[in-house]
């Protein structure tokens, strides 16, 4: 998984950053159809997929084949955090986790995907 | 200590008065759902909060004892309220960067964190909530 430090991801999550996976599209079913999620796009690609009636945020298709999720909606889900994205952003009050990352940045959603999955250091 | 916040797309933006209660990190299933992670929260009394837009606003019912307030409009997570009414939690990714808030000085519900995370900060640590410092 990963964790997003910046601003928009602390907005849509209410915290100091988000957290997600990635995984192929065809990995990826809904048990029971989402009827009612609403979508909020910026002109720079960022977008909010979340629940009309109670605002969680909802997996959504990012990238080429990619579906994105958030861990919170997981059940017991036990995997490290291989990258963390904009940590300049993080605010001082979050001191909740010092645990180390394996990569700081990546070029885009496919190098991330890749970093999630082998967990592979990359450079930013 | 004024704060001022929005959600992203400014349907939703407020202002505090007086002071804002120390952050707690609340790791319960229905914060970890809507936020998609966990939340922290400040929190002040209500007469202290001002909705300078809420246009956006809408809250769930979550539970018989609480509300959460989102932007209809773009998804952000920003508000809580207990149905006793004293206290309305502020969640702190919402709040301007201009103002440096203290550092958490409490994780409560850690029973049902998630697994992917580790707490090893110096704040308080409750399994359940703790004994002065409620999501309240
Ligand atoms: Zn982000
Ligand atoms: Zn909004
Ligand atoms: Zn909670």
């Amino acid at each position: 998984m990963y964790r997003c430090y910046c601003t928009l991801c602390q907005k849509q999550s209410g915290t100091a950053s988000n957290a997600a996976t990635l995984v192929r599209q065809e990995a990826f079913e809904w048990l029971h159809e989402a009827e009612s999620i609403t979508i909020w796009k910026m002109d720079s690609g960022f977008n909010s997929h979340f629940c009309s009636t109670c605002g969680c945020p909802t997996p959504n298709p990012i990238g080429d084949g990619l579906m994105w999720v958030p861990m919170g909606l997981l059940d017991s889900v036990d995997t490290p955090t291989a990258v963390h994205l904009f940590e300049t952003y993080r605010p001082a009050w979050d001191c909740s986790s010092s645990q180390d990352c394996l990569s700081k940045g990546v070029e885009n959603v496919e190098a991330l995907y890749n970093a999630l999955a082998n967990h592979e250091s990359v450079e930013q | 200590m004024t704060l001022k916040g929005s959600c992203l797309c400014g349907a939703v933006r407020f202002e505090t008065q007086g002071t804002p209660r120390d952050i707690v990190a609340c790791h319960c299933t229905q914060c970890r759902k809507s936020s998609g992670h966990f939340i922290a929260a400040t929190s002040v009394a209500p007469e202290e909060l001002t909705l300078v837009e809420h246009r956006g606003l809408k809250w769930y019912r979550s539970s018989s004892a609480a509300e959460r307030g989102f932007c209809q409009d773009c998804g952000s997570t920003l508000l809580w309220k207990p149905a006793s009414g004293d206290r309305i939690s502020i969640f702190a990714g919402a709040i301007d960067k201009d103002v440096d808030l203290p550092p958490i000085v409490s994780h409560i519900f850690l029973a049902e964190k998630g697994a992917y995370y580790d707490v090893d900060d110096a704040a308080e640590r409750h399994q359940a909530t703790g004994a002065k410092l409620t999501l309240d």
